[in-house]
């Protein structure tokens, strides 16, 4: 995470107000709507706004179209060309380092929710949000994949105790001092709004009209639910546990160790009760005797963790001045 | 604003001290300016609940000394003295409790104490005016504990109550419930470190922030200090110190198994357990290996945080 002190310096006035980042992994992607109508509502707003289109290893016609769009435009609209598949995260990332808008309109390569209700995200920055994150109202996509959706976003809520209802709606405006803030890496972009509301930016949810809806590529049945879930287990033990993580694996690997010693300790009463086994024939013994092992390893686990988080301490603030009066 | 530099900075975190706060303000102005040097007072609001803030902005208005710092959520107690130390300026930084528990009159004799030749002094609650088996009681039993597995004397860890000098907050990683395992860390680095008993009073306002169910974490927190404290230079050799008992094991089942008879069956059961220990004691010794070069990479080996008063240190 940036170490820089934010407070109250007020950003240095930016010629942009608005950078309009779509990474772009489909060929045949039509940038005209999807850059120029979301900035026709921009410029009605009376914002100045630019557009990073990210092709994420791919060329084609879409990819022509922006080239001509970047000269046509004199660099409104610019482009980045990644010369492998590298995911939307690495998308997002290597366009926040050239954005020069106050704030950031993250947007997929489709038009996924109307463009007029862009004007509700900024209505929640003028009120003095620091991201407003789309949701999908009146959603269109299969049934199947809303009560999917509705199962994921509740477990997050519930298990990092923040608000989100549709962490999968790329459609976010975002301060870019909550970029500069927090560090993104991997996967994490999706779970943008619950590190920025850890660290106590103001996120306010905005409903959005939904219109289409595009799998993302990359995601097929079993893979995605493998990846869903481990995120969930990633984000959960780095919201709770960033600075302390000897208070997980320390809790997870005393269970363990109880867990064993008591095993142990049942099969070493029933031997003295009388069991005609000896103790080294009885299979709970051998079990408990690997689940405390397990315990112990994973309490040294998390000492190494302790250790990597004492070195960077200095990385990983864990507050953030609003402000300093003086 | 007073000008220069302050001397003294004094840093209070604050939540929901609303009725605490002008009477204790007053106190510390009255203190802090009978000592006759430049200070600020930077208080710290973690984002309370109540009307702190507003108190503290009206107290600001009277006082041009104060400092206050506004924090967009509720951090906690160890954040808000972090953000204090960053915002602080003085040399001599003091902290302390913004529930009138403490007395500010004591103040004058940290520092006087500090200024004796100390980087850090400590206050010791000796008589504390608090119930016996909520808060005295685990509290000496967790500061026992502390002293024990620290090396760090110290009767009274829990107390806010401190005064530090700059070079050693400057080099000192302040983070989760770090605060209170502070004296041992630097005792670690080799900071001199002397105790002051101070007064204690009886809380007038409010309710207490603490309570019974964080047992578990500081004893996690504690062995996770003990380590740091103690073995950060070499981990190698503290995982090997874990790694000891596993191997020994190991060796006397094998022992104990060669010498004995078994049946067939508890012959596999004990060579797997013979395996197993070997397996965990190979286990910690990689991840020695694995904390010498997370410290390696950090550029810590030998420096700044082990050594909090080096020449070099960062201000």
């Amino acid at each position: 995470m940036n170490q820089e002190p934010d407070a109250d310096v007020a950003p240095a006035e930016s010629a942009v107000d608005v950078t309009l980042v779509i990474p772009v992994s489909n060929p045949q992607a039509d940038v005209e709507s999807i850059v120029m109508a979301p900035g026709r509502v921009l410029e009605d707003l009376g914002l100045r706004w630019e557009a990073i289109l990210v092709f994420d290893g791919i060329k084609g016609p879409a990819w022509e179209y922006a080239l001509k769009k970047q000269n046509a435009t004199h660099d409104q609209v610019r482009t980045i060309g990644l010369h492998r598949q590298f995911g939307a995260a690495v998308c997002l990332s290597s366009a926040f380092e050239h954005t020069l808008g106050s704030h950031v309109l993250t947007l997929p390569d489709y038009v996924q929710v109307d463009p007029d209700s862009i004007r509700q995200l900024w209505d929640a920055i003028e009120d003095g949000a620091d991201m407003a994150t789309g949701v999908r109202d009146q959603r269109v996509d299969p049934k199947i994949n809303q009560w999917q959706s509705r199962l994921f976003n509740s477990t997050l809520r519930l298990l990092t105790r923040t608000p989100f209802h549709d962490l999968n709606c790329s459609v976010r405006m975002i301060s870019a001092t909550v970029i500069d803030q927090l560090s993104i890496y991997g996967n994490m972009y999706r779970y943008l709004p619950i590190l920025a509301y850890r660290r106590g930016f103001r996120v306010d949810e905005v409903p959005l009209r939904h219109i289409r809806e595009e799998a993302e590529s990359g995601s097929r049945f079993p893979l995605s639910y493998i990846r869903r879930t481990l995120d969930i287990l990633g984000i959960v033990f780095l919201t709770g546990f960033t600075h302390k993580p000897l208070r997980f694996f320390g809790a997870l690997g005393g269970a363990c160790l109880g867990l064993g010693v008591s095993l142990f300790g049942w099969a070493l009463i029933m031997r003295m009760l009388g069991s005609v086994r000896p103790l080294m024939e009885t299979p709970l013994f051998l079990i408990g005797l690997v689940i405390a092992v397990l315990g112990l390893q994973v309490i040294g686990f998390g000492l190494v963790g302790e250790i990597v988080v004492f070195t960077q301490a200095r990385n990983v603030r864990e507050y953030r001045i609003q402000k300093i009066h003086r | 604003m007073p000008e220069g530099r302050p001397e003294l900075s004094v840093v209070l975190p604050v939540y929901n001290e609303e009725e605490s706060l002008p009477l204790l303000n007053r106190e510390l102005m009255a203190v802090l300016r009978a000592m006759g040097e430049a200070f600020e007072l930077i208080y710290v609001d973690d984002r309370s609940t109540d009307h702190s803030l507003r108190v503290l902005l009206a107290l600001q208005e009277q006082n041009p000394e104060i400092v206050v710092v506004e924090f967009p959520c509720n951090f906690g107690q160890t954040p808000a003295m972090a953000a204090g130390f960053e915002v602080s300026q003085g040399q001599i930084i003091l902290t302390l409790d913004a529930d009138l528990q403490n007395d500010p009159a004591d103040i004058p004799r940290l520092v006087a104490k500090l200024r004796e030749g100390a980087d850090l002094v400590v206050g010791w609650r000796r008589k504390r005016e608090d119930g016996f088996v909520l808060r005295r009681l685990p509290s000496r039993v967790a500061n026992r504990l502390i002293a024990w597995v620290t090396g760090a004397r110290i009767h009274d860890t829990g107390c806010t109550l401190k005064a530090y000098r700059r070079e050693l907050v400057a080099n000192l990683p302040i983070y989760a419930d770090q605060h209170r395992f502070l004296p041992a860390l630097a005792v670690a680095s080799g900071a001199r470190i002397e105790e002051l008993e101070v007064h204690h009073r009886a809380r007038q306002f409010g309710s207490s922030k603490y309570g019974v169910g964080r047992v578990a974490r500081v004893f996690l927190d504690l062995f996770s200090i003990k380590m740091l404290a103690t073995f950060l230079r070499s981990p190698l050799m503290y995982f090997a110190f874990l790694a000891l008992p596993f191997g020994m094991i190991a060796g006397v089942l094998g022992v104990l198994r060669s010498l004995g008879t078994q049946s067939q069956m508890a012959s596999y059961t004990s060579w797997f357990a013979v395996a197993l220990f070997l397996q965990s004691a190979a286990y910690f010794l990689l991840l020695g290996l694995l904390a010498e070069l997370v410290i390696q990479v950090s550029g810590l080996h030998g420096r700044r945080s082990f050594d909090p008063l080096s020449s070099h240190s960062k201000r």
